[in-house]
C-alpha cells in the first residue's frame, strides 16, 4: 500500500474528498463510499482510506478490515486494461486455468500483479455468470466468451494496436507539432 | 405517465400489444451481458447505421437473454401478420441478408431456429413458415415450462407496456385493490412456494411471521448475490424481465407491511447494475415504484445496492452485515431476520427467482400454482446446466422432472458423444452423482435422501476425461477463498482439507490421508457456524466414497487414472 501517489491521483483524491460530503455520515454507507473511491482511483490507496475513516468518524483499521474482506477492493493500482480470468466451475472444467496461464506468460506477470508500465493486470474471478460461454475472460469490462489459448495473444495485440492508433491520432490532431 | 386506474393499465396493454405486433418490420437484438460478450452491441449499431444508409422502414429494438448464451446474439424478427421469428448466432452479414430477403418477400432460413407462439396469430397457417417448428417443439425450448423465463428474450426488458401486454402488473393491481395483505400471504402459503436460493424454506410462512412482527419499519431484501459458480438464472431474470421481479418485490412489501426494498446485487454483474437502475427509473416514472403505486395508498421505494464480491454474503445474515457496512460475517440465529434483521428491523430476504414467482401466484391463485411440481415442492425450477454438455443453458422445468431427461433429451447429452462420469446437482455444495445414478426426480426431497441437494439449481456435467480429485480440489479452493474466517472449523479445517487434497492431487500422500480427511470433515460438519463451512466436507467425503478409484490413482501413481 506504499506506492507513491501520482499527480493525477492526488488530484483525484481532492475530488473524492469533495464527493464524500454528498454521502451521509452513516456506517451503512461505508461500502458504497469505498466503491465510489475505487471507481475514481481504480484502487484504494491508504490516503483514501484515511479520509473515508475521518468522514464516517470510525477508526482507519476498521475501514481497512471491511475493505480487505471483500474481493472487489484492490490496494495496488491495477493496469489500464485489467484482465480477469474466470475460474468458476464451468470455466474450470473447460480449462480456464490454461487461459490464465497464457495471460500470465504473455504479459510476464502473475495473477494479482500489474505490468511495470501499468498497462495490464491479471486477476482471477470466481464466476461472471456467462457459464454457457466458458471459458471466459474479461478485459476492461468486455466479456470474451469461448476463450482459447490461441486467442490470448491476439486480444493483447489488438489492445496495443488500438493504443498506438489512438496515440497517432492524438498527435495528428495536436496543432503546432510536426 | 403514471398508471392510476385499470383504464390506464388497459391503455398501456394496447400499446404493448402494438409494439409486440408492429405494422412494419421490427428486429430486436438480445442485449444482455452474454449478448454483449458475443458482439450484440456492434450488431445493434451496424443495424442502426444500415437503416439510416438505406432509408429502411424498420424499427430496431432489444430483448434480454433467453438463457442460451452460446446461441447469442439472438434476434427476434416481427413481421405483420406472422408469428415472431427467432434467429440465433446472428451476425451483421446475416442481418443484412435477412433484410434483403424480406424485401424480396422471402424468409431467410439460415439461422432461423423457430417461431415464437405460432398459435397466437389467427387465420390460415402461413405457407412460408412450413417446416419451421414453434419454440415449444424445438430444442432447447422443448419440454420446458417457462413460467419465470417466458418473457426473457422475447419482450423488450425495459418496456413497461410490453410487460403489461404479457399480463404484467395485473397481479399487483389485483392485490392492491382487492386483496388484504393477509390474503396475499395466504395465497403464497397455499402455493407451497419455497425459497429458491438453496435453503428451500417455505416463503409464505416466512412472510406470515414478518407480517405479524410489530414494527413500523420493515425491509424486503431481494438477494441477487448469485454467487454459486455456474448459476446465472437470476441475472437472466433481472436482465430479461426486471419488472416481473419488481412486481414480486412490491407484492412482498405489501404483504408484510414494508415500504422499503433493497436488491443486493452481485458485484460481478456491472452491466446488470446499470440496467436495473434504468429499470427502477422507468418504474418510478410509471408510478410502479414510489408513492401511491398504481394509484393506491401504498408506497414503496426500491434501491439497488452493489455487493462487495464475497460469496458468503449470499447467506442472508452476512448479506445484512454487508448492507450495514460491516464485514460479511454470518450471525448466530436466533434472532431470525424476521424479528431482528437489517438495522434490527423485521426483514425478509428472498432470492430473485423466488420473488419472480409471486406475480403468477397472485394472478392465478396459490392452488393453481401448486398444480405442478411434486407433493412437497411446487412450481418450476430454473436449472443451469453447464460443463461438458452439448447445449449448456437455462432450463425451466416443473420440480420433479427426471434428471436424465434434462441432460440427455433437453440439453443434448454430453459433448462429442462421450460418456458421463459424474453430475453435480446443486453446485457448489451438492454431491457428485456417478453417471449411473441419473434416473432420479429433481426435487429437494429426493436429492436430500441421496445425501445431496438441489440448491440453486446448478447442474455440472462431467465426462470421462475429467478427474474428480481435480474438480473437488478446485471446489475446495473456492471454499477456502470464500471462508469469512469467523469460525475456526471453517477457517482452519477447510484449509487443512485443501492442504491434504493438494498433496493427494500431486501424489505426495498415503492412503491414511483419506482417514484424516474423514476426521477433519466430521468435525467441521458438526461445528461450523453456517452452511458454507458445513457444506464443504460432505462434498469431499462423498467424493471419496463414490469415486475412490480416482483418489487411489492419484495417491499411488500421482496422476489421474485416465491419463495413463
Amino acid at each position: 500500500m506504499n506506492e507513491e501517489l501520482t499527480e493525477e491521483e492526488k488530484e483525484a483524491l481532492k475530488h473524492i474528498a469533495l464527493k464524500l460530503e454528498t454521502f451521509e455520515k452513516h456506517r451503512g454507507n461505508l461500502i458504497p463510499i469505498l466503491q465510489m473511491v475505487q471507481n475514481n482511483l481504480a484502487y484504494l490507496p491508504s490516503e483514501a482510506l484515511k479520509i473515508v475513516a475521518q468522514h464516517l468518524g470510525i477508526i482507519e483499521s476498521e475501514v481497512y478490515g471491511v475493505a480487505t474482506f471483500y474481493n472487489q477492493f484492490r490496494f495496488h493500482p491495477p493496469g489500464k486494461y485489467p484482465v480477469k480470468v474466470c475460474l468458476g466451475t464451468a470455466c474450470h472444467v473447460k480449462a480456464g486455468d490454461i487461459i490464465l496461464e497464457n495471460f500470465e506468460r504473455k504479459l510476464e506477470i502473475s495473477d494479482g500483479e500489474t505490468t511495470p508500465d501499468r498497462e495490464f493486470s491479471i486477476e482471477r474471478v470466481a464466476c461472471v455468470g456467462c457459464c454457457a460461454l466458458a471459458p471466459v475472460a474479461i478485459i476492461d469490462e468486455t466479456v470474451h466468451g469461448h476463450m482459447a489459448p490461441s486467442k490470448v495473444e491476439g486480444l493483447i495485440l489488438r489492445i496495443k494496436l488500438q493504443e498506438e492508433i489512438e496515440e497517432r491520432e492524438k498527435k495528428k490532431n495536436e496543432p503546432g507539432q510536426s | 405517465m403514471k398508471i392510476k386506474t385499470m383504464g390506464d393499465l388497459d391503455k398501456l396493454r394496447e400499446a404493448g400489444l402494438k409494439s409486440l405486433a408492429p405494422k412494419q418490420l421490427k428486429i430486436s437484438i438480445s442485449m444482455s451481458t452474454c449478448g454483449h460478450a458475443l458482439g450484440a452491441d456492434i450488431l445493434y449499431h451496424e443495424l442502426v447505421k444500415e437503416k439510416a444508409k438505406q432509408g429502411l422502414k424498420i424499427s430496431i429494438g432489444q430483448t434480454g437473454c433467453s438463457g442460451f448464451c452460446n446461441l447469442e446474439p439472438m434476434a427476434v424478427l416481427r413481421l405483420h401478420g406472422r408469428p415472431p421469428l427467432l434467429y440465433t448466432q446472428v451476425t451483421v452479414k446475416k442481418v443484412k441478408r435477412i433484410i434483403q430477403d424480406i424485401k424480396r418477400k422471402k424468409i431467410t432460413k439460415q439461422g432461423l431456429l423457430c417461431t415464437i407462439g405460432s398459435d397466437s396469430v389467427s387465420g390460415e397457417p402461413d405457407p412460408a413458415l412450413n417446416n419451421i417448428p414453434d419454440y415449444k417443439e424445438v430444442s432447447p425450448f422443448k419440454d420446458q415450462h417457462r413460467r419465470l423465463l417466458e418473457n426473457c428474450g422475447i419482450i423488450n426488458p425495459l418496456s413497461v407496456s410490453e410487460y403489461v401486454a404479457m399480463e404484467g402488473y395485473s397481479a399487483l393491481y389485483k392485490a392492491l385493490y382487492q386483496m388484504d395483505p393477509e390474503v396475499v400471504v395466504d395465497e403464497v402459503i397455499q402455493s407451497g412456494l419455497r425459497g429458491r436460493g438453496g435453503a428451500w424454506f417455505p416463503t409464505g410462512i416466512k412472510w406470515d411471521m414478518a407480517r405479524k412482527a410489530q414494527h413500523k419499519e420493515k425491509f424486503v431484501i431481494c438477494n441477487a448475490d448469485e454467487g454459486d459458480p455456474g448459476a446465472f438464472k437470476d441475472r437472466t431474470i433481472m436482465e430479461g424481465n426486471p419488472f416481473k421481479l419488481f412486481e414480486g418485490i412490491v407484492l412482498a412489501g405489501y404483504a408484510i407491511g414494508s415500504h422499503q426494498g433493497l436488491i443486493y446485487l452481485r458485484e460481478e454483474y456491472p452491466h446488470t447494475y446499470e440496467f436495473l437502475n434504468d429499470a427502477v427509473y422507468t418504474a418510478k416514472r410509471y408510478g410502479l415504484l414510489g408513492k401511491n403505486i398504481l394509484g393506491s395508498n401504498f408506497n414503496f421505494t426500491l434501491k439497488i445496492i452493489r455487493g462487495g464480491g464475497s460469496y458468503v454474503c449470499g447467506e442472508e445474515t452476512a448479506l445484512m452485515d454487508s448492507l450495514e457496512g460491516e464485514m460479511g460475517d454470518p450471525r448466530l440465529r436466533p434472532p431470525f431476520p424476521i424479528e431482528k434483521g437489517l438495522w434490527e428491523r423485521p426483514t425478509i430476504v428472498n432470492n430473485v427467482e423466488t420473488l419472480a414467482n409471486i406475480p403468477h401466484i397472485i394472478e392465478h391463485g396459490g392452488e393453481s400454482y401448486a398444480g405442478i411440481g411434486t407433493e412437497k415442492a411446487k412450481g418450476t425450477k430454473i436449472l443451469s446446466v453447464i460443463g461438458k454438455i452439448k447445449q449448456p443453458g437455462l432450463y425451466e422445468v416443473p420440480l420433479g422432472t427426471n434428471l436424465e431427461h434434462v441432460i440427455f433429451n433437453m440439453a443434448g447429452g454430453p459433448l462429442n458423444g462421450s460418456q458421463i462420469k459424474a453430475v453435480q446437482v446443486g453446485s457448489p455444495f451438492g454431491n457428485f452423482l456417478s453417471g449411473e445414478k441419473l434416473d432420479i426426480s429433481l426435487d429437494p426431497e429426493t436429492l436430500r435422501s441421496m445425501g445431496s441437494m438441489i440448491g440453486s439449481g446448478v447442474i455440472v456435467v462431467l465426462n470421462q476425461d475429467t478427474c474428480l480429485v481435480d474438480i473437488l480440489l478446485h471446489t475446495l479452493s473456492f471454499f477456502v477463498e470464500e471462508s469469512c474466517g469467523k469460525c475456526v472449523p471453517c477457517r482452519e479445517g477447510v484449509f487443512q482439507m485443501k492442504e491434504i487434497m493438494t498433496a493427494i492431487y500431486e501424489g505426495r500422500s498415503t492412503m491414511e490421508d483419506l482417514t484424516s480427511l474423514h476426521d477433519i470433515g466430521g468435525m467441521i460438519k458438526d461445528f461450523a457456524l453456517c452452511a458454507l463451512g458445513g457444506g464443504a466436507p460432505s462434498l469431499i467425503l462423498n467424493g471419496i466414497r463414490d469415486f475412490r478409484k480416482d483418489f487411489e490413482a492419484h495417491i499411488t501413481t500421482g496422476k489421474c487414472s485416465w491419463t495413463s
